[in-house]
Order: structure tokens, then sequence, then C-alpha cells
């Protein structure tokens, strides 16, 4: 089980990466094609040069960027962003005793999953399973090779993905709670992380 | 305010309380406010997903991030230091200079004050305290105190932040921080000079004066940095969003090919961990999103700017208010929860008022920095409590003067705006 947990989570992170590594590109070569024409005279090899002039400014990046982003926000949080790496306001629980932590934590789980659970089906009706988001399309974004435009749904797909991996996740600290305490805080885990355990906590 | 929001903003604080992500948290809330009202559930996500997509200018946050990263893991880091050592560490508290000089200069590359405090923060703190002349709490001090710069001067993140919420002009903000930041960093070595005479603090060796040009030379590539930046915005050859991707293009150029200090395994490292944050930040932005267009909703910021009108306060008043309550917030709030939730209350009442928005947005920002290292729960503290092991209670008793001179700069910059507005007004700000 372990095992194949670090697997996902290094799968998912190549995912990210290469991700983000293509918005970076995106960017650039947006840039980059902005620019091509008017630079082309700068080019001393006449073969790029006169590829250069007949560039023209990409049309579909921004929105392919955006996209990506989407999915990057969402897709990373789903599977390898750590309950230590978003903003957690965890002043009461690092007051707490072992047994009061454990409540919390437990408490916390349960409310996830609860409010994920209460809001599925209508998400999923309304962003997947209709009608109008399959019809609606993406602007100026066409799937290479097919030419096909891409529909609204795909857009909000991610935060479906999200809200199934919150449930999942959220059931799986749960049992690790029950069975082996509670976690510590974060100011001890990044303490952990950074410093091997060696670490002043006074 | 509605039944609704209250329940609401009960279940919000009540969740985020018990330690909850604030950004579930969040929607969580926005749930019981749809749910309660009567409206569809699907709102929360549709709305989530259609603001990040719809934001564009927010893709300047993971670049910025990606830049500061591989800032962090190329050579650069000790380059930069080696040069503000040879330039003023040959004074007393010499090496309490070098960390506010390369806070500035860091700054012009992070746009993040944790990423400040947690890399070349942690080589200076080593430093001086190796040097046996400091206290570990002090060199923890001023490296937070100094850390706080970083997203003053651009790049910065938090202004990226406040523009989405403002809709004020990124490029005006940025240029905004410059000489805020300046001034934050005369301060802090004012301080600095003072206790090193009074603690009789010893003095480094200095470098010699011939070596100067040589290190210079050798930091000169790392230093352009934020140059190209703003000129590639204020040139208008790129959109603010594309000078972040060009400014990782540079850093990246830098560290590989001129200093030859990446390795393609220690990329791929720094794009996984860009990634990282760049989504828990990214679901933080997000849910605000949704809150915000609870807010609305609600006409909560109109409520708020009626409010003020009805009882004909003036705006220094306003600013005093404002600024005295984020400052409270700070000592618990992330700064991104206080840019993002709570300062789009009030920028209708700062329109009412003839408040500009850039003067209002660095004075925030400002702030929301100086809340990172106030005890008891800054958390450049922790940061820094983290990488160095250095105890949270030394570094706080330490910490109160830096804390104390910099409320002062941040006080004149609430009765004369015309250090913030001064630059971009050079440059055609009509505020």
């Amino acid at each position: 089980m372990e095992t194949l947990m670090n697997r996902i989570t290094r799968v998912t992170e190549a995912i990210a990466a290469i991700t983000l590594a293509v918005i970076f590109v995106t960017f650039i070569l947006q840039v980059f094609t902005r620019y091509a024409a008017k630079m082309a005279w700068l080019m001393p090899i006449p073969s790029i040069s006169d590829w250069m002039a007949d560039m023209e400014p990409l049309r579909w990046s921004v929105y392919l960027i955006s996209l990506l982003w989407v999915w990057l926000i969402f897709f990373s949080c789903s599977f390898f962003v750590r309950d230590r790496d978003h903003v957690v306001f965890d002043i009461i629980y690092h007051a707490m005793p072992t047994g009061g932590r454990k409540v919390l934590a437990i408490a916390g789980a349960l409310l996830l999953v609860g409010f994920m659970l209460y809001s599925f089906l209508p998400t999923y009706d309304a962003l997947w399973a209709s009608r109008l988001m399959e019809l609606k399309k993406l602007q100026t974004l066409r799937i290479p090779v097919t030419g096909d435009k891409i529909p609204m749904k795909w857009l909000f797909a991610p935060y479906l993905l999200l809200m199934v991996a919150v449930i999942v996740r959220g059931l799986w600290s749960l049992v690790q709670v029950i069975k082996y305490g509670p976690p510590k805080d974060h100011q001890e885990q990044l303490l952990e992380e950074l410093t091997g355990g060696e670490g002043d906590n006074s | 305010m509605s039944i609704e929001l209250i329940l609401g903003m009960i279940a919000l604080f009540g969740i985020a309380a018990i330690g909850v992500p604030v950004a579930y948290a969040i929607i969580a809330g926005v749930l019981v406010y749809l749910g309660v009202s009567g409206q569809d559930l699907a709102i929360a996500g549709e709305t989530m997903v259609q603001r990040l997509f719809d934001g564009f200018l927010l893709l300047a946050v993971p670049l910025f991030i990606v830049s500061a990263n591989i800032m962090n893991a190329g050579s650069i880091s000790d380059r930069l230091l080696s040069f503000c050592i040879a330039l003023v560490g040959r004074f007393r508290g010499g090496m309490g200079h070098v960390n506010v000089v390369a806070s500035l200069i860091f700054s012009g590359m992070s746009g993040s004050a944790v990423a400040d405090a947690a890399g070349v923060g942690k080589l200076i703190i080593d430093m001086m305290v190796k040097s046996g002349k400091y206290t570990r709490g002090y060199a923890a001090a001023i490296t937070a105190a100094t850390a706080t710069i970083g997203p003053i001067i651009p790049p910065s993140i938090p202004m990226v932040m406040y523009a989405l919420v403002s809709n004020a002009s990124i490029g005006y903000l940025f240029l905004a921080g410059i000489i805020p930041g300046l001034l934050m960093g005369a301060v802090l070595m004012g301080v600095n000079s003072l206790i090193s005479y009074r603690r009789d603090f010893g003095r480094e060796d200095a470098v010699p004066l011939r070596e100067l040009p040589r290190i210079t030379v050798k930091a000169t590539p790392a230093l352009l940095m934020p140059v190209i930046l703003l000129t590639a915005i204020y040139s208008g050859v790129t959109t603010p969003t594309e000078a972040a991707a060009i400014a990782a293009l540079y850093a990246l150029f830098v560290a590989a090919v001129v200093y030859r200090a990446m390795k393609l395994k220690t990329l791929y490292q720094i794009f996984v961990d860009s990634a990282r944050s760049a989504a828990s930040v990214g679901l933080v932005i997000g849910a605000s999103m949704i809150l915000t267009y609870v807010v609305i909703q609600e006409e909560i910021p109109q409520t708020i700017s009626l409010l003020f009108e009805g009882s004909d306060i003036s705006p220094l008043m306003f600013l005093i208010l404002v600024n005295v309550l984020v400052l409270l917030l700070g000592c618990i709030l992330d700064a991104t929860v206080i840019i993002l939730v709570i300062i789009p209350l009030f920028i209708p009442t700062c329109n009412a008022l003839g408040i500009d928005l850039v003067h209002f947005g660095v004075l925030i920002v400002v702030n929301s920095m100086i809340g990172l290292i106030t005890p008891p729960y800054g958390i450049l503290l922790f940061v820094i409590n983290a990488v160095t092991g250095i105890p949270l209670k030394e570094i706080i008793r330490e910490v109160w003067a830096f804390l104390g001179i910099l409320l002062l700069a941040l006080i004149a910059m609430m009765m004369l705006p015309d250090i913030i507005l001064w630059l971009p007004r050079m440059f055609g700000y009509g505020g």
C-alpha cells in the first residue's frame, strides 16, 4: 500500500512538473512569436530568418496556459500537495495535547468528507453531466490532429477530481488518526522535514 | 448581513480554527451559505474554476515561484552574498548590513519573503553565528526582519494578489514598492548600526577594495534580473505576466549557462517543488475568489462603504483604522488570506474616500509583511526557527527593535503618500 502511494506521488509529481514546464515554455513562445517577424532581420542564418519572418503570434496560448493552470492547481492538490503545504491556521491545534488534537483531526476529516459528499452530486450534475457543459466549448483551443474544440466540462473536471480526492484522503487520514494518533502540527512537521528533527522548538 | 452569510462565516471560521486548510474551510463555508440560502451548490466549484481561468494575471505567481526556486538552487545566492560582504561587510555590525543588502537584492528576484528567509537567510545566519560576533537570536531576528522587504520590492507575489482584488495596475504597484523597500532597508541598517555600537559587536575583516570589481563582475548577471524584469514591463515589450516568464527564463540561463550550477535533476526538482507551492497558493486564491463572490452578492463592501461615509471619517483616519486591523489580523492570519479575503471589503470605501489604490495597496502589503514577523505567530519566525533550530524565544526577544522601526516606516508611508507615489508618478501614474 505504501509503495503504491509512493508511486502515485512520484508519477503525479512528474505530470505536474511537466505541466508547469509547458506553461512556462508556452509563455516564452507567446512572446517570441509576437516579435519573431519584426526581429527576423537580426538573424544571420537565412533559413531561420525566413522562418521567423513568416511567424504569426499564437492565438491559442492564453487559453492553453489558463486551462493548464486550472488543471495544475486541482490535480496537484488532489494527489501530492501535503496538508502541511497548505495555508493553515493551527494555533489552536498547536496548543492542544494529543487527546485534543485527535478529536480535532477526526472532526476536521469528517467535516471535509461530509461537505464534499454533500455537494458532490449537484456539482457533478452541473459541471460534468450537463448538456450545456458538453455543448459550450473553450474558445480558440483545438485538439491537434482532430481539430475539435474542447467542451467546457473539461475545464471543470479537475474540481470534481479534487472533490473525490478530498473524500478519499479524508477517509484515509481518519483511519490513520484512529490507528496511530493525530498528525503533528505544521511547525513541527516543517521542523522535522528541514532539520531531520534536530531543531529546538521551545 | 443575512443569516445565511452569518452561518457560512461561522462554518468557515469554525472549520479553519480546528486546523483544516484555509482553502477547504472557505469552500465549506461557502457551501453552507449556498445550501442555507437555497442556491445551487455547484456555484462554489464553478465560480472557483471560472475565476482562476479568467484571472490571467495570476499566472505570474507560479512563474515567480519558479524563478525564486532557481535562484535559490543555483550558486547564485553564494555569489550575491560575497558581493554584499565585499560591499558593506567592512562596517560595524557588518553582517547585519550584509543581511539587509542581500535581502534588497534578493527581493528583486524572488517576490516571496519565506523563500528569502529559508534560502539566503539561512546562509547568512550560519555565517553570523559561526563568526561568534553575534548572538544567534540577533542573527535570526535581523534575517526575519530583512526578509519582509522581499515582497515590497518587485517582483512581488502579494502585490499580484492585491492587483487582482483591487484592479490597481500591477506595473505601477511594482514601481511604487521600490522606494518603500529601500526605506525599510535603510531604517533596518540604522537600527543594526545602533545596536552594534551599543553591544559592541565585532567587525568583519574588510574585503580589500581592489577585490570589489572582480566580485561585482561575478555577481552582475544575477544583479541584472530585476532590471530585466522591470524593463520588460515598463517598455511595454511584454505584459507583467509574460515578464515573469522572461525573468524565470533569465534566472535559468544565469544558473545553467553563466554559472554552470544547474543539473537536470535539480531543475526537475525545482519544477516539482514549484508546482506544489503554486498549487497550494492557487487553491487559496481560488477559494478566496468564491468567498469574494458571496461577499459581493451580499453587498458587504458597499455596506461598509456606506457606514464610513455616514460617519464622516477622514481618509487618514480610515487608513489608520484599516492598518491597525491588518496588523492585528497579521499576528494570526496568513498574508495571503488578509490580502485576498479581508482587503476586498475595503476597496469601495477607498474609492469613496478618494484614497489612492496604489498607495493603499503598498501600505497593506508592507503591513501584512510586518505581520510575518509579529510574535507569537509570525510565519517567518517559524520558518527561521525551522531551518536553523534557533529557539523561537531567543528570536522573539531580539525582533522587537526591528519590528518597532518597521512600524515607524509604515506610519511614515501612511502620512506621506509621496514616499510611495512619487516614483510611479514620475512614470506617468495619474493617481
